[in-house]
């Protein structure tokens, strides 16, 4: 089974990506999930890798087509309902996990 | 804070007559590539990025926008402060056909370094702050932003 291929992404690649996927990489460990890779990275590039992503979150609003699910976690920069969207992002995680086969 | 290195009094402006994004990406552009921070291709690059993907952020008593752009167009980096005497328009990174009625502005020009992590997790620690925003919103001069700045206490 290969890894869970994660893409977080901002308009730079390089500021609020970076804060985002460091609070995303906590979620995947606390949901116990070993095998993962986190791509930061710019939402100009974001349509070129898209098919290969298996989750993609961004602070911006993605207007690109896709086929994977794409979650904006803007809260993770502004602390306002942080939790809830926390919960969204396990939720969204575990559900994207059962799809590909438990890899755990 | 790691912050404090990259806050430079210099670089503050205080109740300053702004009126759009534009005059603020203008006023740090001409300090900052006058001193060598800033490559000439800074300004474009950072009018483009702020039109495509915005950063204004709604948070529940003002709102803050946090413009930046890739690395390659700085040379040595900073964060700038600018309070704005009247709120200026930014939209919103969320949505970015909102527009939101900015109360401060932190431009990042940063690059992409080891530090750079604990220097954006405390950029949200301080817009996250209403005791923090609100002393920033209400001080007298760049002294007055920096002491405090320098009041608060690590997260750690």
């Amino acid at each position: 089974m290969s890894n869970l291929n994660i893409y977080v992404a901002c308009g730079s690649g390089i500021a609020t990506s970076t804060v985002a996927a460091n609070k995303i990489e906590d979620i995947v460990k606390e949901i116990g999930i070993s095998r993962y890779k986190i791509n930061k990275i710019s939402m100009t590039e974001l349509p070129s890798v898209i098919s290969s992503a298996d989750v993609v979150f961004t602070t911006n609003r993605y207007k690109g087509e896709h086929e994977v699910p794409v979650m904006s976690v803007v809260p993770f920069i502004t602390g306002i309902r942080e939790e809830a969207t926390k919960e969204k992002v396990r939720e969204l995680l575990e559900e994207v996990m059962k799809n590909k086969g438990d890899n755990k | 804070m790691k912050i404090l290195e990259l806050i430079n009094p210099n670089y503050i402006w205080n109740n300053i007559d702004v009126k759009s994004e534009s005059d603020i990406f203008e006023l740090v552009f001409k300090k900052g590539f006058e001193e060598g921070k800033l490559k000439e291709t800074y300004l474009d690059s950072i009018k483009k990025r702020e039109k495509e993907y915005p950063t204004g952020l709604y948070l529940d008593s003002y709102s803050i926008a946090i413009p930046h752009t890739d690395a390659e167009h700085t040379s040595e980096e900073f964060v700038a402060i600018i309070k704005p005497n009247s709120q200026v328009g930014f939209m919103n990174m969320e949505d970015p056909d909102e527009a939101l009625k900015v109360d401060l502005i932190f431009l990042l020009a940063l690059k992409d370094s080891d530090n750079q992590l604990a220097v954006l997790q405390e950029i949200m620690q301080i817009i996250q702050d209403e005791t923090v925003v609100n002393n920033i919103l209400n001080s007298k001069d760049n002294e007055d932003i920096m002491r405090t700045l320098k009041e608060i206490k690590d997260n750690e």
